[in-house]
């Protein structure tokens, strides 16, 4: 160590014991010297807290608001050569009904003044040092999270407690363990006893086994003998239920369960605890072994009564309870309820009633269950918190029971999704270490939490359902972001450490610097900053206290309060929250002024008292989701969505009537929100009309005539002729698509009535707009089709089928022909033509492709009447024919 | 030789105005063609043989289908005779019968009877069903009548009636056509040489089915005839030139030899131009003729291109003469 360390460190010494006994001294520095060790980076710039003298301070005192601001320090007789002082306020809040025991305790000589932050601390604390009146001077010093470090080498895999990410998990889907120790560095003490109701302990694991509860009568006992009398003889760790002695078998489950809770916390080895304590200096809290499955008697039942009743009677104040029933029964035992009450009623009391531990009763926390189901027993017992398993990104675990009936919810793993990482890392029998999955993995997450509460806040007269409440109410509910579709299914929300932790802060949050109100209506809406708090992290609260007669900031008992918490309110950024106090009278002046508190209920210094009046109430608006109108085709349906929107921020009910038109219904979308729809299929033709009510909860009222037109029907289109369908032969097919020949420009389905001249020539099959006809013999039918469309409209049209000789390579036809003469070949080719005439002239050469169904064609209307020979290639083959023109 | 190069020019010029007329249509379209083509299908092998000249020749039992006028400078008193002839193989069979009659060397007289046999076709509906066959039939028969005005002129008129029988009566169609046509001819001799100016096929349209005019293969013809003896040997040879008109517009020309030895044997040779879309198409030709006692056998060979459709015709005649 250098010398200048070893001054820093002197340095500091004399400034943690100054500020605790006599904080004079270190403040007292000379214009030299730094002040009391601070370095410059560690106070707040242009901040300083000064003591004066009692005169200064009546002086002072005298120009200052309620809110402690001094108005005119100069004219009070605060000046500081060389400073330019921005803002003098009163360090604590001076007033009240408790004003006297604050000026004996000399709470008013303290201020706080502001300055110019470009003045060095130094100078800054010797210029201050300086005036007559001022006694102590103190800089004002940067508030830092503490970071606790645990040496547990596998404590980084435990992304449960502090997900940053590993293996491709979703940052912060934790119980926010890590920031809590930052926090608060509270990590559970001895006097909490958690009984581990599982399977058996391995308690010879090196990272359980500082932290075991143990019978010290027993344990200093006869062997064989119970020496405490509590009815069970060597019961040094706790008990064996199932083989009724104190042979705790050691098992993957119970172990791994017990290591969640309070696995020792930095002792160099394996994985933390929630509440393992940090060693060497600070245990954890005591882990009562009770053995109710042994894995060596895997069918033999067990007497719940007798260990709840052990784990009340021997010092538990938490029961950890990662089990249930192998088929979960529908409603809860009366033996199952009995025992649990016994816990829960008699844990931490002695046979006279009087508290004996931290808590008076006795928590219970259950596993929700696996079953993937919306009920469970014992968990769905209403006296314990029942907890449902979260995975590594959020979503709920595939196997997590729910219902309304859970709790909260805990990282309980999901290794579907999450492969084996993707588990809980915790202890396992043997002295080893393993990921499990369940909502027995995310119970005791609960059970440690609730053990590091009542660690602190352990006193007499704390409560098991003080603690209940803690623990239910501290939670995350944006879990459900990730679940959306599982809201109110999995408790409040997800554990949270801090939180819950910050129920035992002492310090209130500080003043609300920011705060605007507008009134609208019988509504006022605020929109105010986050106060930090010296001991949480920010407010948790926001209290208005409001009334319509004037009242003092330091008298609030005429004063109504509305309390909402932060995370109910919204974000409206540049870290401002907008909520809203709803429900005043009309046309009033109201007062108001805002405090904010943090979870423990410490209440920061309180705004002044301002003024603000309602308004009367406005109707609401009624908003379509486009300007276009609503106009609906013959067929389809047609929407718009219309919205009713109060410009006072009440709730506003929105309804329509539909006149008793046909074809048009409304469908509420929300209490604000109605979508018209229109079947044009089975609305008239023409311009209707529906009408829109919005009404507000005050009963305001809009009225809305809106229009809507349904266009007349049009018939089906024939837009293709059908021309001649040709079939290859007996037994071939031809499919033909109406559609494709028909269209109804309204849309809408098209519905076919189909004849055949004569079936012996061809059959049909009709599906779906589509006609098959297979050829049942060579020749032709006449093929009758109406196409009606879904108001009734056809139309009908017909076409010839023709089954041709499969036999013959092409089809000459018609022959004689008088106009047009087709060359069709069963498969496309490649067609030449000659035509000649009987004097052997030539009147036609070509060349053409043919099909089945496009043939190649000839216009012969120039020719003569005459019989004309024909010479035919098809794709290399040669024919000869002759045809005749009339 | 003049004389015979203006006639091929003649001919070669009207061969020019045969262009066919473009159809303004999507579709395909047929060129225009006149009707009873098989009025251009001449009954004489002898003809035949040398290149199709008609009017150009005496002494032919088959005047009546082309050569009436020629029939009072014939040497005999009556030519009689009948044909035969594979008319493009497999399309059609031509039988044809003919008498021509001197009578003191003023006047002729001739008949003539032509008739088409063809093959049966299959006959297709609209739709291109099979729906039966049949053979269509084609007549001409007549009779013509010539005067010898002077020495070395005369003047000829054939007339014939022609029927087509196409198809089956129906609704649309009656059961075939007919008209009557007439051909007319003036022929001047001039010691071993005649010159003929002829028009033949000569008559009123006839309508197709769907109400449509078409003209009759009418033809103007120019030609010219030598014949001369040398001792056993006789050479002839004729040319003709002439011009479609009335239907479709087009020339054609023909030239032909004969040689006869002794008056027993004939060795004939020819070569016919005609248009590709109007009358008969071109080709050569050659013939062999015996006569004895007044009975003459013919025979000609037409020789075309490979995808010409009078490839492998054959004609034969059997005639008699005194």
């Amino acid at each position: 160590m250098n010398k200048g360390k070893i001054i820093f460190c002197i340095a500091l010494c004399i400034a943690v014991s100054g500020c605790q006994k006599e904080p004079q001294r270190i403040a007292r520095n000379t214009p030299d010297e730094p002040v009391a060790g601070i370095s410059e980076d560690a106070a707040i710039p242009g901040v300083m807290k000064i003591r004066v003298s009692e005169e200064l301070a009546e002086r002072l005192l005298a120009n200052a608001d309620e809110n402690g601001r001094v108005s005119d320090p100069e004219a009070a007789g605060l000046i500081v050569p060389g400073i330019d002082i921005s803002s003098v306020n009163t360090t604590f809040l001076i007033g009240g009904r408790f004003e006297a025991r604050q000026r004996a305790a000399g709470l008013h000589r303290w201020f706080t003044v502001r300055y110019s932050e470009d003045v060095p601390l130094t100078r800054a604390s010797g210029d201050f040092s300086r005036v007559e009146g001022i006694e102590i001077t103190e800089p004002a010093l940067k508030i830092r999270k503490s970071s606790v470090e645990m040496d547990d080498p596998q404590y980084a895999s435990q992304w449960h407690y502090h997900n940053t990410g590993q293996n491709g998990f979703v940052s912060g889907v934790d119980m926010r363990l890590q920031e809590a120790w930052d926090t608060y560095e509270v990590f559970g003490n001895e006097t909490v006893t958690v009984a581990i109701m599982d399977g058996g302990v391995d308690i010879d694991h090196p990272d359980l086994k500082p932290n075991l509860w143990v019978n010290e009568a027993e344990l200093n006992g006869t062997p064989g003998r119970d020496d405490d009398g509590n009815g069970y003889a060597d019961d040094i760790y706790g008990f064996n239920f199932i083989t009724n002695n104190a042979d705790i078998s050691g098992e993957a489950h119970g172990t791994h369960v017990a290591g969640t809770v309070a696995a020792a916390n930095n002792n160099g080895i394996g994985v933390c605890g929630v509440a393992g304590g940090r060693y060497p200096d600070q245990p954890g809290v005591r882990l009562m072994c009770l053995q109710i499955m042994d894995e060596r008697h895997p069918d033999t039942g067990c007497d719940n009564a007798r260990f709840f009743q052990y784990a009340a009677d021997n010092g538990a104040n938490i029961a950890q309870c990662s089990w249930g029933y192998e088929e979960s029964p529908s409603q809860m035992l009366p033996s199952d309820a009995a025992a649990i009450d016994y816990f829960i009623d008699n844990a931490g009391i002695d046979e006279n009633g009087n508290q004996t531990g931290p808590m008076r009763g006795g928590l219970v926390v259950f596993a929700a269950g696996n079953n993937a189901q919306n009920y469970d027993f014992p968990s769905g017992y209403e006296r314990v918190i029942a907890v449902g398993a979260i995975g590594p990104y959020g979503k709920a675990a595939y196997y997590t029971n729910y219902g309304s009936w859970v709790d909260v919810c805990a990282p309980g793993g999901d290794q579907m999704s999450g492969g084996n990482y993707g588990g809980v890392l915790s202890t396992v029998n043997g002295g080893q270490y393993g990921y499990l999955q369940g909502t027995s993995m995310a119970c005791p997450h609960v059970s440690g939490l609730a053990a590091l509460v009542l660690s602190v806040k352990g006193q007499d007269g704390f409560t098991w359902e003080d603690l209940f409440d803690i623990i239910v109410s501290s939670t995350d509910p944006s879990i459900y972001d990730y679940n959306p579709d599982m809201r109110g299914q999995l408790g409040t929300g997800m554990i949270d450490a801090v939180l819950a932790l910050s129920s035992i802060s002492t310090l209130p949050p500080e003043e609300l610097s920011h705060i605007e109100a507008d009134a609208r209506a019988n509504n006022i809406f605020f929109t105010v900053d986050v106060p930090a708090d010296p001991d949480n992290t920010t407010a948790y609260y926001y209290n208005v206290y409001y009334s319509t007669s004037r009242f003092d900031a330091d008298e609030l008992s005429s004063a109504e309060l509305y309390k909402v918490s932060v995370k109910d309110t919204e974000d409206a950024g540049d870290g401002l929250r907008n909520f809203v106090l709803r429900g005043l009278e009309f046309n009033a002046d109201y007062y108001y002024a805002i405090s904010a508190s943090d979870f423990a209920g410490n209440e920061s210094a309180i705004s002044s008292v301002r003024e603000i009046s309602t308004t009367s109430n406005s109707a609401p608006a009624i908003e379509a989701d486009t300007d276009e109108p609503l106009v609906a085709k013959a067929y389809g349906s047609y929407s718009k969505t219309y919205t009713a929107v109060d410009p006072d921020g009440h709730d506003v009910e929105l309804s329509c009537v539909l006149n008793g038109n046909s074809g048009v219904s409304s469908e509420q979308l929300s209490e604000n929100s109605v979508k018209i729809t229109v079947n044009g299929a089975l609305a008239s033709e023409g311009i209707h009309s529906f009408t829109l009510v919005a009404v507000d909860e005050y009963g305001a009222r809009t009225e809305l005539k809106e229009d809507y037109t349904v266009l007349p029907n049009h018939s089906p289109e024939l837009v293709e002729d059908f021309g001649t369908v040709c079939i290859n032969g007996k037994g071939g097919t031809m499919r033909v698509s109406i559609a494709e020949h028909v269209k109804d420009e309204d849309g809408g389905p098209l519905s076919a009535l189909v004849s055949v001249s004569d079936r012996d020539v061809v059959s049909f099959v009709y599906s779906d707009q589509m006609l098959t006809f297979t050829g049942k013999q060579l020749g032709v039918a006449e093929v009758g089709l109406t196409v009606t469309d879904a108001k009734g409209a056809s139309i009908k049209t017909s076409f010839n089928v023709v089954v041709r000789d499969s036999g013959k390579a092409y089809d000459l036809y018609p022959n004689p022909v008088s106009d047009y003469l087709n060359i069709r070949t069963p498969e496309t080719a490649e067609c030449s033509i000659s035509i000649y005439s009987a004097s052997g002239s030539l009147i036609y050469s070509g060349e053409g492709m043919s099909s089945i169904d496009e043939p190649m064609q000839v216009d012969m209307r120039n020719a003569a009447p005459g019989q004309y020979s024909v010479r035919l290639t098809l794709s290399g083959e040669e024919y000869q024919t002759s045809v005749v023109k009339l | 030789m003049k004389f015979i190069r203006f006639i091929l020019c003649s001919a070669v010029a009207a061969a020019s105005f045969g262009a066919a007329t473009a159809q303004d249509a999507t579709v395909p379209a047929a060129g225009e063609s006149p009707a009873l083509q098989f009025l251009n299908v001449g009954a004489s092998p002898r003809n035949w043989a040398m290149g199709g000249v008609q009017s150009g020749l005496q002494k032919n039992a088959y005047a009546q289908f082309g050569s009436v006028a020629a029939v009072p400078f014939c040497d005999e008193t009556m030519a009689a005779g009948a044909s035969y002839t594979m008319w493009r193989p497999a399309s059609s069979n031509m039988l044809a019968a003919g008498a021509a009659w001197n009578i003191n060397g003023t006047f002729g007289v001739t008949f003539g009877v032509q008739t088409g046999l063809n093959p049966a076709y299959e006959l297709t509906s609209a739709a291109g069903v099979p729906a039966g066959t049949f053979s269509p039939f084609d007549l001409r028969a007549g009779a013509g009548f010539a005067w010898r005005v002077v020495e070395n002129l005369s003047v000829g008129v054939g007339l014939n009636y022609v029927s087509s029988s196409l198809a089956p009566r129906s609704e649309t169609y009656s059961g075939g056509m007919s008209s009557f046509t007439a051909d007319v001819q003036l022929m001047y001799l001039l010691g071993d040489f005649d010159i003929s100016l002829a028009a033949s096929n000569l008559g009123m349209p006839v309508k197709s089915a769907s109400g449509q005019s078409f003209g009759l293969p009418m033809n103007a013809r120019l030609a010219g005839g030598y014949s001369h003896d040398f001792g056993l040997h006789r050479v002839s040879a004729g040319v003709e030139g002439g011009m479609f008109f009335g239907a479709a517009s087009a020339a054609f020309g023909s030239v032909g030899a004969e040689y006869v030895y002794n008056g027993f044997v004939a060795l004939r040779a020819g070569w016919h131009y005609g248009a590709e879309g109007c009358g008969v198409p071109s080709f050569a030709s050659v013939g062999l003729g015996f006569e004895f006692l007044g009975v003459n056998i013919d025979a000609a060979y037409l020789i075309a291109p490979a995808d010409s459709p009078l490839q492998n015709t054959l004609s034969f005649g059997l005639g008699y003469s005194f």
